[in-house]
C-alpha cells in the first residue's frame, strides 16, 4: 500500500494544577509492505561458542547442526559470515575476506566447512567475537552501496571469562549502530545479566534455549533478520524547554531501556533514539515519561514532538499535548494502555527482585516479590510469564499474590524466569473485541 | 503573535511554541490544513470571541476522510469535545480504510465504520466535557468519506455536507434541528410558520455527555462518472449559502485564477469560501473542508512519493497557521490529545446573521424532539429503513 509507518499515541491531556508529569504510550506500526525505495541488502554474521566448555553433554554436535539450519536459512543474496569464538574469534566461512553472498553453492561450502572444521577449545571472550563482526559488517557496509540491514546471531554456553566488562564495554560501543545482535544461551553457565547487558546494546533479544531446541531457534532466529525490511529507524523525539524525559523504553513485545541512548540530532531540544530494524507490519509498543514546566489553569503545551527517522529524513510528527485544568473527571483519568505498560514493568521489577533475593538466600523478600509478579502477570494476561512463575512458586492464590518457594528448582527454569522476565504482553485497546 | 516564553515568531507552527510548548492565545482562530486534492480551513469569523469549530483530515490513496464538528458557543468546553470528536472520528475510520479493501465493502459494512467511528467521537466527548452539567458541552459532526464511486455521509446536527459537480450543488444532509424536527411531525405546516417557529434552529441531535448517544443518520451517496467535490461545512458558511450556489461558483473563480496564492487549488476553493462568509458578516466560526474527486487519483500518486514512510497520521491535525504548504505534519494537534481551547464567555445571540444559528437559540437544544431519518438512502440502527 504505502511506505508509511503507522503512530498511535495514548495519554491524558488533562493535568491537575501544579502538575508536570506527562505518561504516554505510543504504537508505532511499520508498513506492511514497503514500496519503491531501494532494496536493504541484509548481511548476517553467525557467531558460535567454540570453547572448551562446547564439549559437554550433546551442546556442540548441536551447536553445528544449528549453524548450519541458519545457514540454510540465510535469503539468496545476504551478505554472510560464520565465526568461532573462543578467547578469540576465528574466521569459519569465509576463510578470508569479510563475506560470502549466499547462494546454493556458498551455503553448501559454510555448510560443509563448518561441519568438517570446528573443534571445541580455548576460553570466552564474547567482546571479541563481536568486534571481528563488527570489523567485518564495517567492511561490508562500505562496499554495499544503498541500506544495509545487518544482524548477527551470537551462541554462548559460557560466562565472559577472559574479558573486563569495560573491555566488553568498549566493544559493544563500537558494534552498536553497525550490526542488531540476537544472543542465545545453552546450559547454566552462562549469566542472564551479561547476555541481556550484550543483547540490549545490540538492539537485539536474549533467550535461553535448550540445545534440544537449538535448530529449531537458530532456524527462527534467522527467519526473524530475514524478514526485515527497514533499517535503523530512528525515534526523534522533542520536549519543550525546561521538560526532561524521565524515561523512554520500548515496553511490547518486550522492555527495553532506552532512557540513556538518545543522541542530540543537533536540533534543540531534540533527542533521537535507535530502534533497530523492522519487519514488513511489525508492530511495537513504547512508554513516554516526561516532566514540563507546568501551566496556568486554561493554558495548553505541548509536551513533546514524536517523529521516526527514515533514511535520515523525518516523518510528519506527531505531538503529545497536555493543558491544566480543574476538572477533576477529566485529570483523574486513566489510560488504559499506559495503566497496563506500568504494571508489566513493575512485574519484570518483581521477578528481578525476587530472584536477586532468593538467590541471597532472602526467602521473605524473594516470597512477596515473587508473589507479587504472579499477581501482576495474572491480573495482566501474561500467562507465559505465570508458567515461567510456576516454574520457581507454588502458586496458593494468585488474586493476592500467595505463594511458596518450591525446593529443588532446576537452575535452567531460574535463568529462563530470569531472561524472559521483561517480555510483556500487549495492552488490549479498547474497542477490540475480546 | 509573539511567543509568550520570548522566543522568535518564526519559533510557532500551529499556534504553539516550538520553544516552550505552550499554546498561544488564539491558536484556534484560524487554521489550514493542505491535502493537495483535501483542504480544509476553519476560521473564528468576525462576531464571536472564540473558534469553536474543529475539523479533521485523513486520507489513504484515493480515499479522504473529513470530519467537521461545530461546537455549541454557549455550552462551556464545546471547542475541546468538538476537536477531540472531529479527530477521533477521522482516525476510527482512516484505521478501517488502512485494513481494509474500502471501496468493496458493501454499504452496511462502511455504515458500521461509520457507527463505529461515532460512537467513539461520542465516548471521547465524555472524557472531555462534564456529563452532569445542565450545561453540557455539544457539537455538531459531519463525517464524509469519498472514495471512488461512494461518498458516504454520517452526521448529527446541521453542519452539512454538499456534493458538487458540473450539474450543480446536491445538499446530502438534512439539518437535525428543532424546525425539521416539527416539520416531519407536522407536514401540514407552512414554510413561513416554520420560520416563525421559536428555537427553530435548536440541534435536536449532537454529540456530548448528555447527546442521545444513537446512531448517526447515514447517506450513502453515488457521486456518478462526473468528477466533482465534497463540501463539508459548519453553518458558518452554509447560513450564506443555504442551497451551496456559492460554493459551486468558488470551484470555477478559484479554477481561474489559479494560482492564486501559495495555497492548493483546492485549498483555495475553501480559502475564497470562507472569505465569502467572512464578507458576509462573519457570523459565526466557519469551516470549510473540500475532497475533490478530480484531483484524487493524480495527487494520492504524489502525496505517497512526498510522505513516504511519513506517519499517516501525522497530518490529521486541527492546527496549522499557515496556509499553502504541504507540511500539513508541523502542526498538527496531538494525535489522541484532546486539545484545549480558550472557552469561556462567548458571544451570544448574534442579531446581525440573516440565518439562525444554534446561538440565538440561547444555546439550549429543543427538549423531546425525536431524531428523525429522512433521506430515502439513509440507514440507521434500531431505525426503519
Amino acid at each position: 500500500m504505502s511506505n508509511m509507518f503507522d503512530i498511535e499515541v495514548f495519554h491524558n491531556p488533562a493535568l491537575a494544577p501544579g502538575a508536570t508529569s506527562v505518561d504516554a504510550v505510543i504504537t508505532l506500526t511499520a508498513p506492511q509492505d514497503v514500496e519503491g525505495g531501494e532494496e536493504p541488502t541484509a548481511v548476517e554474521i553467525i557467531m558460535v561458542d567454540m570453547s572448551g566448555s562446547m564439549d559437554q553433554g550433546d551442546r556442540f554436535p548441536m551447536a553445528i547442526e544449528a549453524t548450519c539450519a541458519a545457514i540454510e536459512a540465510l535469503a539468496d543474496g545476504t551478505w554472510f559470515s560464520v565465526i568461532a569464538g573462543t578467547n578469540r574469534a576465528y574466521p569459519v566461512y569465509p576463510a578470508r575476506g569479510p563475506a560470502a553472498i549466499a547462494n546454493a553453492e556458498t551455503k553448501g561450502e559454510a555448510i560443509k566447512t563448518v561441519r568438517t572444521r570446528l573443534r571445541p577449545s580455548g576460553g570466552t571472550a564474547m567482546g571479541v567475537w563481536i568486534e571481528a563482526a563488527t570489523i567485518a559488517v564495517r567492511q561490508m557496509r562500505d562496499t554495499i552501496t544503498g541500506p544495509v540491514l545487518a544482524h548477527g546471531i551470537l551462541l554462548t554456553d559460557g560466562k565472559n571469562e577472559h574479558e573486563q566488562r569495560s573491555q566488553l564495554d568498549a566493544r559493544l560501543a563500537a558494534a552498536e549502530g553497525i550490526f542488531q545482535c540476537d544472543c542465545r544461551g545453552i546450559g547454566a553457565d552462562w549469566e542472564v545479566e551479561e547476555l541481556r547487558h550484550i543483547a540490549s546494546r545490540l538492539l537485539g533479544t536474549a533467550d535461553i534455549v535448550a540445545s534440544g531446541d537449538l535448530v529449531g531457534e537458530f532456524r527462527s532466529m534467522m527467519g526473524a533478520a530475514m524478514g526485515k525490511r527497514m533499517a535503523d529507524v530512528g525515534l526523534r523525539v522533542w520536549t519543550p524547554k525546561g521538560a526532561r524525559i524521565v524515561h523512554l523504553r520500548q515496553v511490547a513485545p518486550s522492555i527495553e531501556e532506552l532512557t540513556d541512548r538518545g543522541v542530540e540530532p543537533g536540533a534543540p531540544f531534540t533527542l533521537d533514539y535507535p530502534t533497530g530494524a523492522w519487519a514488513g507490519g511489525e508492530s511495537r509498543d513504547y512508554h513516554l515519561r516526561v516532566e514540563i514546566p507546568t501551566g496556568e489553569v486554561g493554558q495548553e503545551r505541548r509536551a513533546a514532538r514524536i517523529q521516526l527517522m527514515l533514511d535520515q529524513k523525518e516523518t510528519e510528527p506527531h505531538f503529545l499535548q497536555a493543558f491544566w485544568t480543574e476538572d477533576t473527571n477529566s485529570t483523574t483519568r486513566i489510560v488504559a494502555e499506559v495503566a497496563h505498560y506500568t504494571g508489566q514493568a513493575d512485574l519484570a521489577q518483581a521477578i528481578d527482585e525476587g530472584l536477586a533475593a532468593r538467590k541471597n538466600g532472602d526467602d521473605k523478600t524473594a516470597t512477596v516479590r515473587l508473589g507479587q509478579a504472579v499477581k501482576l502477570a495474572s491480573e495482566s494476561g501474561n500467562d507465559a510469564t505465570v508458567r515461567l512463575l510456576q516454574k520457581v512458586v507454588e502458586v496458593e492464590d494468585a488474586g493476592s499474590g500467595t505463594v511458596r518457594l518450591k525446593a529443588g528448582v532446576a537452575e535452567e527454569d531460574e535463568m529462563a524466569l530470569d531472561v524472559r522476565s521483561t517480555r510483556t504482553v500487549r495492552v488490549k485497546r479498547s474497542g477490540e473485541p475480546s | 503573535m509573539d511567543p509568550t516564553c520570548g522566543a522568535s515568531p518564526d519559533q510557532l507552527a500551529g499556534g504553539f511554541c516550538q520553544v516552550c510548548g505552550l499554546a498561544q492565545p488564539g491558536r484556534r482562530d484560524h487554521i489550514e490544513i493542505d491535502r493537495g486534492w483535501v483542504a480544509g480551513i476553519t476560521d473564528r469569523g468576525v462576531v464571536r470571541k472564540a473558534n469553536e469549530d474543529a475539523f479533521a483530515i485523513e486520507t489513504w490513496d484515493e480515499v479522504a476522510v473529513v470530519c467537521v464538528c461545530d461546537g455549541v458557543a454557549s455550552a462551556p468546553g464545546s471547542a475541546d469535545i468538538s476537536e477531540v470528536a472531529a479527530i477521533t472520528a477521522a482516525e476510527t475510520v482512516l484505521e478501517a480504510v488502512r485494513t481494509s479493501n474500502w471501496t468493496e465493502l458493501s454499504d452496511d459494512d462502511r455504515a458500521d465504520v461509520l457507527d463505529e467511528a461515532t460512537e467513539r467521537a461520542q465516548a471521547a466527548t465524555l472524557s472531555a466535557g462534564q456529563a452532569d452539567s445542565a450545561n453540557a458541552p455539544a457539537s455538531t459532526y459531519v463525517l464524509a468519506v469519498l472514495s471512488p464511486g461512494v461518498l458516504d455521509v454520517a452526521w448529527l446536527g446541521d453542519s452539512r455536507a454538499y456534493w458538487i459537480n458540473e450539474f450543480g450543488p446536491e445538499l446530502l444532509t438534512s439539518d437535525h434541528n428543532h424546525r425539521n424536527a416539527v416539520a416531519e411531525a407536522q407536514p401540514d405546516l407552512g414554510a413561513a410558520q416554520l420560520a416563525e417557529l421559536a428555537n427553530g434552529a435548536a440541534l435536536v441531535r449532537y454529540l456530548g455527555p448528555d447527546g442521545d448517544g444513537e446512531p448517526p443518520e447515514i447517506v450513502h451517496f453515488d457521486p456518478g462518472d462526473a468528477p466533482g467535490m465534497v463540501v463539508v461545512c459548519s453553518d458558518g458558511l452554509s447560513m450564506y449559502d443555504e442551497e451551496g450556489t456559492v460554493m459551486a461558483d468558488a470551484g470555477r473563480k478559484a479554477a481561474a485564477s489559479f494560482p492564486p496564492s501559495e495555497r492548493g487549488l483546492v485549498a483555495a476553493r475553501a480559502a475564497s469560501l470562507v472569505e465569502f462568509a467572512l464578507a458576509s458578516g462573519g457570523g459565526d466560526n466557519v469551516t470549510v473542508v473540500i475532497a475533490d474527486s478530480s484531483h484524487a487519483a493524480s495527487e494520492s500518486e504524489s502525496t505517497r512519493a512526498t510522505s513516504t514512510g511519513a506517519a499517516s497520521t501525522g497530518d490529521e491535525a486541527v492546527g496549522h497557521e499557515a496556509a499553502g504548504h504541504g507540511a500539513a505534519g508541523d502542526e498538527a494537534a496531538g494525535h489522541g490529545a484532546a486539545g484545549h481551547g480558550a472557552a469561556g464567555d462567548e458571544f451570544v445571540g448574534d442579531e446581525a446573521s440573516p440565518a439562525p444559528s444554534e446561538s440565538d437559540a440561547s444555546g439550549d437544544v429543543a427538549p423531546d424532539a425525536e431524531p428523525s431519518a429522512r433521506a430515502s438512502s439513509a440507514r440507521g440502527k434500531g431505525k426503519a429503513t
